[in-house]
């Protein structure tokens, strides 16, 4: 059905498959998109040959990738934090949104649904394309507030961990009341569990949970912390997934397991098709991997967190630091960027974002800048620095042999557009 | 109400909505509950979504009950020889041996779920009279034993928890002067002391059971060292490993994964939890179709066909069995108007609201259709009270009816089987004998079973037919007062037969033996067609079994990633838009969609320029389309807008929105970054999605 317009479609703009550097298909999408309208002609769907997923991987497999040489970074460059909110601020709200939003009978009934389910002892996990997460806040104030204490947890939030979870569960009247016997997370998820199973205590507790695929909630600790909240009967959980691998979390053991060591999930699709701003609101946009979540990359970047964009100074942010020093601090710059953009100029080769490899050391630095009476004494050349890297337009760090090498985070551009401006002033 | 938090609050990852009572008192919780999640069905009753939970609640329980029972009755010779195993691990000892050996349990329960390790759990509480217990019992999870500190320190601080005498306080321990709590002589210091209170009464000595769950999920060096460190101890400390497995006896996962090293300072003893399609089996037969007990709801062909087949391909744990038989029964009392009426007929008093107007019309549309007698005029209400409780008795009787044919089938089923018969033997689809009837009896196709068991009796052999009548006999004399007295003249029948065995020295004996066989197969034939009667011909009958109503699967075992495909390709399909699929264009779908359909277009590894480039395409067909006179929804106008005058804002634009899309694929796991090739990505899905 829709493949019909779809196929239309491209051979109409060929937007794909025209183009002089436009090979990215392995498989020519004309021939099969002929096949398809064959098809279509016949007027019976049915195929005697239907292709499944595992042909089309071994398909693409079998075949060595065919791919340009153009290299997105180099022929764009990167969007400023600054430039993609503005750029995303002009575009009208996504008017497509899914019956769930749009229809509150339809939107109650799911809730009465997952309610009733959650009572029965069940936990919920909601899937489906779209941000989950107004959806999921509004259940959490207009259904589970009335009824017993909620607790929201954001799991997409790069900075969000369990303890906090537990900490806030915590706040809850009478919980601390209970003695713990260690401050760790799996005796605190008990102290909370032995709390809500009291015959005293008459309100239950709803978890909701954004986002419970989130990589510090993929953690074997994490987990065994959920499950022993999630098997206490008078504690609901429900929560959202959106990675496609997201069940892949779970044994079917733990995902059906009633009472002790089980989620007893049920799933429920919630697709909203509204999109992922809130939680992609820590992404780096302006790197074509700044959403990967997990892997060890993630884990180193997120030590470094405190500075945001910590590569990627924008020239704004240059210039305003910059109108605000010194004459001879300002030369001490222009000295530094000149000499940095001379080692990318030499270097050659393809544009990158990291510019550390392109540092200078801290003596040849002195050097050079004693030469250009900029600073006499290394006090002097120290107290220069200390304003710019307290803004972070210079980095520093030591090297192997001990000496300081320092640098400009900013792209080859992006430093000549700054340079270009001091120059004139 | 209490205040609502700020959800935009970026710097905040968890808030917190305190549960405040306005007026009400602790009691009013359930009453709340049920005004909060009001669920009205078309036709339904007044309040008819409390009178359907309230049935919902009773009949659930009802059957629950009964599982659990055979659960329990499933597993029960298994608990006691395990805990029996466990009372003599250090008594009966084999002589001779150089080292002492540390008494490992294995239980193999593929089948999952916690409620046969409660049960031990319970067995070994019961077993101990509360002044002496027997046995100690720690719990040790995967999760506690990363490594060898911290499983030492859990397997310790599990026992010496509890005062090792009588005393019933903990005496405090001084950190500064006493062992590291990961010491296994901090242990043994502890049991000497319970030894020696035990002594001094004379009670007998306890022994220290480590119930180790998910046995497969510890790191085996740490557990190397474990055992290790504890069979050092024995029989000093009289320590006894359970060990939970989920894996199957044979090839057993101990024997594969531990050296032998280990293994040499073990005593294994392996145990078997039943599972398997003889649990599933007997789960159905005995609350399902047994002439013992009579479950409020029947399940239908669907709900029964899903449940076979779910549980005998994909999980075939008896907790997700029971999930199955809960979402059939809720989905059961959820959607369906009438089943209010399960149980008990509503007063007139309810049936005569405004708001059960339709329900009562509903009613009398099934009921009033063939009798319209002079009552249904003059007094139409009591009438259909009297109606819908004559249907009630009537669906019961029927259905006690088909469960003693369904009974007898598995009799005579069982006995041709014992007697070598082919026929009746499970098939190649895997499903039993029992199965296959239960499943055609539910769809009222039970005859051709029937006549195959009738036609087979026919043909029995002479020295057959005597314990065939024996089986039959034994079985009518074991059933339950009410069918004997109900059935006497079909066990008459049976007599009269066995009355009429002919002697083997009677010269027409083979004569007379043919023509007996024929009159037992015929007489069968009869009594089973007489029991067994299609369910769908009574009347109301969709009150008490749930028919052809589809199992709600996608609550079990969901297709995530179909869901997030057709999220994105076939967007407007989940909004209220008018739009028909053919009349939908890629430049009509969201921006990530569109991005999405280009993915799919292309190879195993796209580069990400190349992509940014016909993603740009698009969006410039969009921008060209919808700036266009003809058309003009307020997304379309908003582009329009922008698109007029300056080309370097729309270029920015269109970065930003591939970024955005871009990131929001790969927030869904559809993207895999490559370190070979510069700014390229590797597809994670090849889904053929537009089939």
């Amino acid at each position: 059905m829709h493949h019909g317009s779809d196929s239309s479609d491209s051979e109409d703009d060929a937007p794909c498959s025209s183009g002089a550097e436009d090979d990215v298909e392995a498989i020519p999408l004309a021939p099969k998109s002929r096949k398809r309208k064959a098809q279509d002609d016949e007027g019976r769907g049915q195929p005697i040959i239907v292709q499944t997923s595992f042909d089309a991987y071994f398909t693409h497999t079998s075949s060595r990738p065919q791919t340009s040489a153009n290299v997105f970074s180099s022929l764009i460059p990167p969007l400023s934090s600054t430039e993609y909110t503005e750029a995303i601020a002009t575009l009208p709200d996504q008017q497509l949104k899914s019956i769930l939003l749009t229809d509150p009978e339809a939107r109650n009934a799911l809730f009465t649904r997952i309610l009733r389910e959650l009572k029965e002892g069940f936990n919920v996990l909601c899937y489906g394309y779209g941000s989950k997460r107004n959806l999921l806040n509004q259940f959490a104030v207009e259904r589970c507030s009335k009824v017993g204490h909620v607790v929201v947890a954001n799991g997409f939030q790069p900075n969000f961990s369990i303890k906090d979870l537990l900490n806030f569960i915590e706040a809850i009247p009478g919980v601390l009341s209970l003695p713990a016997s260690s401050a760790a997370i799996e005796s605190q998820a008990r102290r909370i569990a032995t709390f809500f199973s009291q015959p005293s205590q008459k309100q239950p507790l709803y978890i909701i949970i954004h986002n419970i695929d989130s990589p510090s909630l993929r953690t074997t600790k994490s987990k065994a912390c959920l499950v022993l909240l999630a098997s206490n009967p008078r504690i609901h959980i429900v929560a959202s997934v959106d990675h496609i691998n997201a069940p892949l979390i779970w044994s079917s053991s733990e995902a059906s397991s009633r009472g002790d060591g089980g989620f007893t999930w049920l799933w429920h699709d919630m697709t909203t098709l509204a999109p992922y701003d809130f939680e992609l609101t820590y992404a780096d946009r302006s790197s074509i991997s700044g959403a990967h979540g997990g892997g060890p990359r993630k884990q180193r970047d997120a030590g470094s967190l405190g500075i945001p964009n910590a590569t990627n100074m924008s020239e704004t942010a240059a210039a305003h630091v910059l109108a605000s020093v010194t004459q001879k601090a300002k030369k001490l710059f222009v000295l530094m960027a000149q000499k940095q953009l001379d080692a990318v100029e030499e270097a050659g080769g393809p544009p990158a974002n990291d510019m550390q490899p392109f540092a200078m050391g801290y003596g040849m630095l002195f050097n050079a800048a004693r030469d250009e009476f900029i600073a006499t004494n290394d006090t002097a050349l120290r107290s220069l620095l200390g304003e710019f890297r307290d803004h972070n337009l210079i980095l520093g760090e030591q090297s192997t042999s001990g000496t300081e090498m320092l640098w400009i985070p900013l792209r080859k551009e992006r430093l000549a557009n700054v340079l270009r401006s001091i120059q004139v002033e | 109400m209490s205040p609502i938090p700020n959800f935009e609050d970026i710097s905040q990852s968890v808030f917190l909505i305190p549960y405040s009572s306005l007026d009400d008192g602790p009691e009013e919780e359930n009453e709340t509950d049920l005004r909060e999640a009001r669920d009205v069905l078309e036709n339904d009753l007044e309040h008819g979504d409390i009178l359907r939970w309230e049935a919902y609640q009773s009949a659930w329980a009802k059957c629950l009950d009964k599982l659990q029972t055979i659960i329990q009755k499933l597993h029960e010779p298994v608990v006691e020889a395990i805990a029996e195993e466990i009372k003599n691990a250090y008594t009966e000892t084999f002589p001779g041996l150089p080292y002492p050996e540390l008494p490992t349990i294995t239980i193999s329960n593929p089948a999952g779920g916690t409620s046969f390790l409660n049960e031990l759990t319970n067995q070994l509480d019961r077993s101990n009279d509360e002044a002496d217990p027997s046995s100690f019992v720690t719990h040790l999870h995967p999760a506690e034993c990363s490594n060898i500190m911290a499983g030492m320190k859990m397997l310790i601080t599990g026992f010496i928890d509890r005062p090792p005498d009588k005393a019933k306080t903990q005496f405090k321990r001084k950190p500064a002067t006493s062992l590291a709590n990961y010491d296994i002589n901090l242990l043994n210091a502890w049991f000497a002391a319970v030894r020696n209170d035990r002594e001094q009464r004379n009670a007998k000595v306890p022994s220290l059971v480590a119930v180790l769950h998910d046995f497969e999920q510890f790191n085996p060096s740490v557990m190397q060292d474990i055992i290790d460190i504890c069979s050092l101890h024995i029989p000093q400390l009289p320590l006894v490993f359970v060990m939970a497995l989920s894996s199957a006896q044979s090839p057993s996962y101990l024997h594969v994964t531990y050296p032998r090293s280990t293994l040499a300072v073990l005593r294994i003893r392996q145990f078997h939890v039943p599972f398997g399609l003889h649990a599933l089996e007997e789960m159905l037969r005995q609350t399902f179709f047994t002439t013992t007990f009579d479950p409020d709801v029947m399940l239908g062909p669907a709900a029964l066909g899903f449940i076979v087949d779910y549980y005998s391909r994909y999980n075939s744990s008896l907790d997700s069995l029971l999930n199955m038989f809960q979402l059939v029964y809720l989905k059961h009392f959820m959607i369906n108007p009438l089943s209010p009426l399960v149980k008990t007929t509503p007063a007139a008093d309810i049936l005569s609201a405004v708001a059960s107007y339709s329900f009562v019309d509903t009613l009398f549309g099934r009921l009033c259709t063939t009798k319209t007698s002079d009552a249904w005029r003059e007094k139409p209400l009591p009438t259909l009270i009297i109606a819908v409780d004559e249907a009630r008795e009537v669906f019961n009787a029927c259905i006690r009816k088909s469960r003693l044919g369904f009974e007898l089938m598995i009799v005579v089923n069982t006995s041709l089987a014992s007697l070598g018969y082919k026929s009746v033997e499970p098939d190649a689809h895997h499903s039993t004998a029992l199965l296959r009837i239960a499943i055609d009896l539910v769809k009222g196709r039970a005859t051709k079973h029937i006549e195959m068991l009738s036609s087979l009796i026919r043909k029995l052999k002479f020295s057959e037919v005597s314990s065939f009548l024996d089986t039959l006999r034994t079985y009518y004399r074991d059933a339950p007062a009410h069918i004997r007295d109900q059935e006497g003249k079909h066990k008459e029948h049976i007599d009269h037969f066995i009355a009429g065995l002919p002697q083997e020295g009677d010269d027409q004996y083979s004569e007379k033996m043919r023509q007996l066989a024929i009159d037992i197969g015929d007489w069968l034939l009869n009594y089973l067609d007489e029991l067994v009667q299609p369910l769908e011909e009574l009347p109301l009958w969709e009150v008490w079994s749930t028919g052809q109503t589809p199992f709600p699967m996608e609550l079990m075992n969901p297709s995530i990633r179909a869901s997030t495909v057709s999220g994105l390709l076939r967007s407007h399909e989940f909004s209220d838009s008018a739009k028909k699929p053919e009349e939908t264009n890629l430049w009509d779908l969201p921006d990530t969609g569109i991005l999405f359909q280009r993915y799919l277009d292309s190879g195993k590894m796209i580069n990400v320029y190349d992509w940014f480039d016909s993603f740009q395409s698009v969006l410039e067909t969009q921008r060209r389309e919808t700036s266009g006179p003809r058309k003009g929804s307020p997304r379309k106008r908003g582009k329009k807008s922008v698109g007029g005058g300056n080309e370097g804002k729309w270029k920015l634009q269109v970065q930003a929105r591939f970024i955005r899309a871009l990131h929001e694929l790969d927030y869904l796991g559809f993207v895999k970054h490559t370190g070979r090739k510069a700014d390229h990505v590797i597809r994670t899905v090849f889904d053929v999605c537009d089939t």
